[in-house]
């Protein structure tokens, strides 16, 4: 193996899964260089988690991977697409949906938009079916943002001791369809 | 003067006839051009001169080269529109040709990348990635013979770097 050049060590690895890249890259200093620092590895992982519909924005593309993997937790009552980004919930009981995995540190956004059904499109609190919600949390100064179609629409605090944050989705409308645009740190 | 259109509207050379391929071991095989030319660099050669009777080889092994032919021959057949031979079939003999010894995997990987053969780059780049799935840095470098020449800072910021996908 210490005859191959680097670059055909990178096209191996561009085979591989984000966590076995990882073990790879433990492996001696010649494989971190090859395959954690390799813009063409996680290129090609990227590509096959098929991440490439979201705008590139000048990140490095392990970013995108790493932002890219974040999905909604399967439940029983709700159908949750293949690439778990969409959830559709199938009756108008409350239900919940979280987004894995949390998150533990620094400033996230999450970005989701519902999708219409049919009949009462505003909700109580102003929202229509169709809006983009957006939530900002920073897990240093516990403090979260929400915003409505890109506009900030409330703030609030949330307990020091908390360590980590779950997002999540509620729907309690038959058809209510949300999928999940991004989740990333900012 | 040649419009570009004109230029891609070119007919590509005809390649038919022998070609004989010299592998750096001075081993030699007459191979049917329309085979050889499934190498990249070697239609290359052959479009820039249509008269030549051989093309050394010096960065391939005889056992290398026999095998990149056989690849070559098969697929020239079987990638045909009619060839009645199913994907999964092609599946199937491509995963029994990859079946040999690390040494050979490895030259097989140089060869495809030197003759410039991408599909076969990326079936032998892809066995040696299987090979590496879902083991422990400790067990691909027994399985490579790998020396750790990390220092155990480097392993730290590695852990951190990468501590998302182990959540």
């Amino acid at each position: 193996m210490e005859t191959v050049p680097p670059e055909i060590l990178s096209v191996i690895c561009g085979f591989l899964s984000p966590l076995d890249v990882a073990n790879v890259s433990r492996v001696c200093r010649a494989f971190y260089q090859v395959a954690w620092k390799s813009e063409y590895v996680w290129h090609q992982i990227a590509l096959r988690l098929e991440l490439l519909t979201n705008p590139k924005k000048g990140k490095p593309w392990m970013t995108i991977v790493r932002d890219g993997r974040y999905h909604f937790i399967p439940r029983p009552e709700v159908n949750i697409s293949p690439d778990g980004k969409t959830v559709t919930f199938p009756s108008s009981n409350s239900c919940t949906v979280l987004v894995h995995p949390p998150v533990r540190s620094g400033v996230w956004k999450a970005g989701a938009w519902y999708g219409p059904v049919s009949g009462g499109d505003r909700t109580d609190s102003g929202w229509m079916a169709g809006d983009e919600v957006a939530i900002e949390l920073d897990m240093d100064t516990h403090r979260a943002r929400l915003l409505q179609n890109g506009e900030q629409a409330g703030d609030f605090n949330f307990p020091e001791d908390w360590s980590e944050c779950w997002f999540g989705m509620c729907g309690f409308e038959e058809g209510l369809v949300c999928h999940l645009r991004s989740l990333c740190e900012i | 003067m040649a419009t570009p259109a004109a230029a891609a509207a070119a007919p590509a050379p005809q390649l038919e006839g022998d070609i004989k391929l010299v592998s750096e071991d001075a081993h030699e095989f007459v191979t049917p051009k329309n085979v050889a030319a499934q190498c990249k660099m070697i239609k290359t050669m052959l479009e820039v001169s249509e008269e030549q009777e051989f093309i050394n080889l010096p960065n391939v092994k005889g056992k290398e080269l026999e095998k990149v032919i056989e690849y070559c021959r098969y697929h020239v057949q079987a990638d045909k529109p009619d060839s009645g031979v199913s994907d999964n079939d092609k599946k199937t003999w491509d995963e029994n040709f990859v079946k040999v010894d690390k040494e050979t995997l490895f030259n097989l990987i140089m060869a495809a990348n030197y003759l410039d053969v991408k599909s076969l780059l990326d079936l032998t780049c892809a066995t040696v990635a299987n090979m590496l799935k879902n083991k422990t840095p400790e067990e691909i470098r027994r399985e490579f013979n790998i020396k750790n020449d990390l220092t155990p800072e480097e392993e730290e910021e590695i852990k951190r770097e990468s501590a998302w996908l182990y959540q």
